[in-house]
């Protein structure tokens, strides 16, 4: 198809369903308006075919709309630097959903982006002698400032679905948003931590404990500091990624000094690949705070005079 | 409407299911008001290629025929049975285009029941690999080159979504309409006796059997093992049993909580029309 629509939000020219829910797209007056191909339309149009709005690989902003409205979701922000392990941290826990594993209580009852977690899974596969399975490969730091989102549907206990979204956003960002708050590269570091309703926080335990060691502890250290600004009461979680190498006492315990001062509701997890079952654990540990979000603290006006007839004035009244 | 892959056993299927309801009923039988079905061409080949135990050939990938069967159940209630045949192909192209033909989705719209036919032996699920890559990760990568293939369980699940999502059905609340039956067919390659079919499931395919399970109400999903043949029939074969006994003889299905082989092979027909 060489047309576009004319509505940016809809994707049809890609090969998904209208945004409008038109079948025939001849039907839809946003198509019709659309620039249309300088060339003739195919002189066998296909028969009119029923397409679905997702393409299976990560979800943008746009993708959210016709998500989200369906039920509640939880956006999990995965921070941390380049090559931190949150990309393995994600894969593992897909690949212990496909093993037919729960998460946090709930059961997997789908996921708009398969296509995207296959192909995070198909790196760790054996297929063919002559190609060792490895590690996904780093998350390359596109021109789009949105991250990708990873999706999974949950089903819980009180059969109750939630919609699950991963953030799966290049390390870059969040050294360069720890850096500086307001950098243009970091934007999209911006919009996770403006939109999640938890966090987990990479610390690279790997880094933490080799020659970079200074470094490692003053990126997370940043990291920390700068998220404090921002994480109020959202469930935190620090995640010791690559636990089975084990940093330094001290520096240990100063991140941990910077988390208890900065996000004192913080949990710690430690994850190692060798050990698939807590890559899930960290997952869950945010999960569950986050499942059931607390009830928005009720508006209490103060009582200004007590002159009966002023008492509830209210602060508005002040200016 | 019947739903399987390339090589899942859809025709053989319809051709013993034919034959048994025509010859050896059980739960279902055919209406004799009626008499004979008017058009048989879609079982036709099936039937004769069965009769003289051999295989039946693949049907053409761009095929679509129906059979409309009139059918009572054992409380005497009348119920036409409209059952399609066509190439496993234009299932997968389904995947593979994202997109569902117009014919398609009004069949998915009208359907009762869906009947998914699902043969494990030809799945390619990959082993958990997490706990192999531990041991290689010393290892220098080599290439950047990667499996190509989903993993069936993925792919499963993406077909059932798109189809789900086509046929207007959404998944926040349970299913309870069209009532779905999987058919886990070729059982006997399988050697899974003494374990029931949905145990069989969970454990080949664990993340299609958790969708299912979290998305259509439990009292609408049941899981069968289904052996159309009972035996592996090669395509040059002369099978004699069913050269002697005939066909209606040979085939069997494991009810979803396991137990013995049962020769009625309507019984997952039956469970999905029970439901009116």
């Amino acid at each position: 198809m060489n047309r576009r629509c004319s509505n940016a939000a809809c994707y049809a020219d890609d090969g998904e369903a209208c945004t409008l829910g038109k079948r025939d797209l001849a039907e839809c007056t946003s198509w019709s308006k659309g620039p249309s191909a300088p060339e003739p339309a195919d002189p066998m149009p296909p028969p009119t075919s029923s397409r679905v709005p997702w393409s299976g690989s990560a979800l943008g902003l746009a993708d959210l709309t016709n998500l989200v409205p369906r039920g509640r979701s939880i956006l999990i922000g995965v921070l941390g630097a380049h090559d931190a392990g949150k990309t393995t941290l994600l894969t593992g826990n897909y690949l212990q959903l496909v093993r037919g594993h729960g998460l946090a209580g709930a059961r997997f009852a789908g996921s708009r982006t398969l296509g995207a977690w296959e192909s995070l899974a198909a790196w760790t596969r054996f297929d063919d002698a002559a190609r060792p399975p490895s590690f996904p490969p780093h998350t390359p730091r596109g021109i789009s400032r949105v991250p990708g989102l990873l999706h999974l549907a949950l089903r819980g206990q009180q059969d109750e679905l939630r919609d699950v979204l991963l953030t799966d956003a290049p390390g870059e960002w969040f050294t360069r948003w720890a850096t500086k708050e307001n950098a243009p590269e970091a934007s999209g570091a911006r919009w996770i931590v403006q939109h999640a309703d938890a966090f987990l926080l990479l610390a690279d335990c790997q880094r933490l404990s080799g020659p970079e060691r200074g470094e490692a502890r003053r990126g997370v250290r940043e990291l920390v500091e700068r998220l404090g600004n921002h994480v109020g009461l959202r469930p935190t979680v620090l995640v010791w990624a690559k636990g089975d190498q084990e940093p330094p006492q001290a520096i240990r315990s100063a991140i941990r000094r910077a988390l208890a001062e900065r996000i004192p509701h913080a949990s710690e997890v430690s994850t190692s690949t060798e050990r698939p079952e807590s890559l899930v654990l960290a997952l869950e540990t945010v999960l569950l705070p986050a499942w059931t979000p607390p009830l928005a603290a009720p508006l209490a006006d103060p009582i200004l005079s007590h002159e009966p007839f002023a008492a509830f004035r209210g602060v508005h009244a002040r200016s | 409407m019947l739903l399987g892959g390339p090589n899942s056993g859809k025709t053989h299927f319809a051709g013993q299911l034919y034959g048994r309801l025509q010859r050896r009923p059980g739960v279902l039988r055919l209406r004799s008001d009626q008499g004979t079905p008017p058009d048989l061409s879609a079982v036709e080949e099936v039937l004769r290629c069965l009769e003289n135990g051999h295989a039946a050939e693949h049907t053409a990938a761009n095929t679509w025929a129906e059979v409309l069967l009139p059918l009572a159940n054992d409380q005497g209630n009348a119920v036409d049975l409209r059952w399609p045949d066509y190439g496993g192909e234009q299932l997968r192209s389904v995947f593979d285009q994202r997109a569902v033909p117009e014919s398609w989705r009004s069949r998915l719209i009208t359907a009762e029941g869906w009947v998914l036919l699902i043969r494990l032996k030809i799945e390619t699920a990959y082993p958990d690999a997490l706990a192999e890559l531990v041991k290689r990760s010393d290892e220098p990568r080599k290439s950047a080159v990667r499996a190509k293939s989903w993993d069936a369980n993925a792919e499963w699940v993406e077909l059932l979504q798109i189809l789900l999502h086509v046929a207007e059905l959404g998944s926040v609340m349970r299913l309870r309409r069209p009532r779905l039956a999987v058919l886990l067919s070729c059982y006997d390659e399988l050697g899974a006796d003494g374990i029931a079919p949905r145990e069989v499931f969970a454990r080949s395919l664990p993340l299609v059997s958790s969708f299912i399970d979290n998305t259509w109400a439990p009292e609408s999903v049941s899981i069968w093992g289904l052996s159309a043949l009972g035996r592996l029939l090669e395509r040059d074969s002369a099978d004699e049993q069913f050269i002697d006994n005939g066909p209606e003889f040979q085939g069997w299905v494991v009810p979803p909580e396991g137990g013995p082989k049962d020769p009625d092979l309507s019984k997952p027909l039956a469970w999905l029309l029970r439901g009116w």
